[in-house]
């Protein structure tokens, strides 16, 4: 049984580590920051094979993981690439205990694209919720520019002004994970898929994925014409649903998507 | 130099010395994601675009253009958020794709924007829609 009152919390500069809520923390040990396993670069062929490899991670299970596409030439556009997986003739990259993969669209020829992926040592497979939280923000206090946290990776000098250099670094904020909920989709007809059941008070960033034999996983989008269908309700519960998938597997970050009041442009 | 250095941190109910990295809440042999907290412009921050008029086709609309300090494409998360149906959707990660319609989001070596387009031939009916989109940009490699 874990003691409840052990622990360690990292805040903000300037914030209260005893009244710190989850949003103004750097670290805790509540819950856990997404840890890179791998990076690197790769391309793959949109006409190609369905199964074309792209890293092999041997983690022993599906894992998040994150692409970044060269959209045009010096541009990089965020996950996922192409498409998703919102139409099945579509291609898509996917994930299972062993791989990375690239499902083409198998046509013959070529249409290449490069990309960089991250692999992240978090287990679709394995739920998990997040020890405890706090929601309400407590008062900035006056900044002590000289305290912080810095870890350099090994080599790494821990002068260096490159963030790149750094595992942990105080100066910055991480993404952390508040929940993991998988599990086998359930219910019939317009009911079928899962829910995970919001327990934040804004609505929250999330990677959702799902998968037809409990091997392989492939990130949805919430695309308008979905299926299938990633939503939010007004509560901010996130739910998967008109999907033939079995199997499906929700990362809720703890970054809130509302902290910042968002800027409004007019378009024309 | 030690390969035995470092900072961990077990998660509640794990024994720190056996743990392994799934099991720690912090592990200092593993890189993160890291978004700086300093920058001005800030590294993260959120806009809502209504689309108070359907767009022509072919025309793009730049909605937010910054920059981030780096000198190379840094990765970046984004949301895009929309109401529909009488209930709010989130794109978790984004419709956008160079052969289509939508919003992207993407870095380049010196700048985060986020553009609106609506490519030749697509006559939809985008018009009073709102899309609030959130990013973050990270300090780590995004090509």
């Amino acid at each position: 049984m874990p003691k409840t009152d052990y622990g360690l919390k990292l805040s903000q500069v300037g914030i209260d580590v005893t009244a710190a809520a989850d949003a103004q923390l750097l670290l805790s040990s509540g819950w856990f920051n997404l840890k890179i396993e791998k990076t690197g670069t790769g391309t793959v062929n949109r006409f190609g094979a369905t199964n074309q490899l792209v890293y092999t991670h041997n983690l022993g299970y599906p894992c998040l993981f994150l692409i970044y596409r060269d959209v045009t030439a010096g541009d990089y556009l965020g996950y996922p690439v192409p498409n998703g997986t919102y139409m099945s003739s579509d291609p898509f990259f996917y994930v299972n205990s062993t791989d990375l993969r690239y499902k083409g669209l198998n046509f013959g020829g070529t249409n290449n694209f490069s990309f960089r992926y991250y692999i992240i040592r978090l287990n679709l497979k394995q739920s998990f919720v997040a020890a405890n939280y706090l929601t309400t923000n407590t008062q900035e206090k006056e900044k002590d520019k000289d305290y912080g946290i810095k870890v350099a990776k090994p080599g790494k000098k821990i002068t260096s002004k490159d963030l790149r250099d750094y595992t942990i670094h105080s100066g910055t904020r991480s993404p952390m994970v508040h929940a993991v909920q998988y599990q086998q989709l359930t219910g019939s007809g317009s009911s079928y898929g899962m829910t995970w059941t919001n327990n934040l008070p804004y609505v929250p960033t999330h990677f959702s994925f799902t998968s037809s034999d409990n091997n392989n996983f492939s990130p949805l989008i919430g695309l308008e014409q979905a299926p299938p269908a990633l939503g939010i309700g007004p509560t901010g519960n996130i739910s998967i649903s008109n999907t033939s998938a079995t199997y499906g597997s929700i990362v809720v970050l703890k970054d809130p998507f509302e902290v910042v009041t968002p800027t409004t442009v007019s378009v024309p | 130099m030690s390969e035995s250095w470092g900072i961990k941190v077990a998660l509640p109910g794990k024994d720190v010395t056996t743990a392994t990295p799934e099991e720690c809440a912090v592990h200092s042999g593993f890189d993160t994601f890291k978004i700086n907290r300093h920058p001005t412009p800030a590294h993260y921050g959120a806009i809502t675009v209504s689309i108070t008029s359907n767009p022509a086709s072919g025309s793009t609309f730049t909605l937010l253009d910054i920059a981030h300090g780096y000198s190379y494409r840094p990765a970046l998360f984004s949301h895009i958020r929309y109401v529909q149906g009488g209930r709010t959707a989130i794109d978790s990660f984004f419709p956008f794709t160079p052969f289509g319609s939508g919003i992207a989001v993407f870095t380049t070596d010196t700048r985060l924007k986020i553009v609106l387009q609506k490519v030749s031939g697509d006559n939809a009916d985008y018009s009073n829609r709102t899309y609030t989109i959130r990013y973050y940009i990270a300090a780590e490699n995004g090509n």
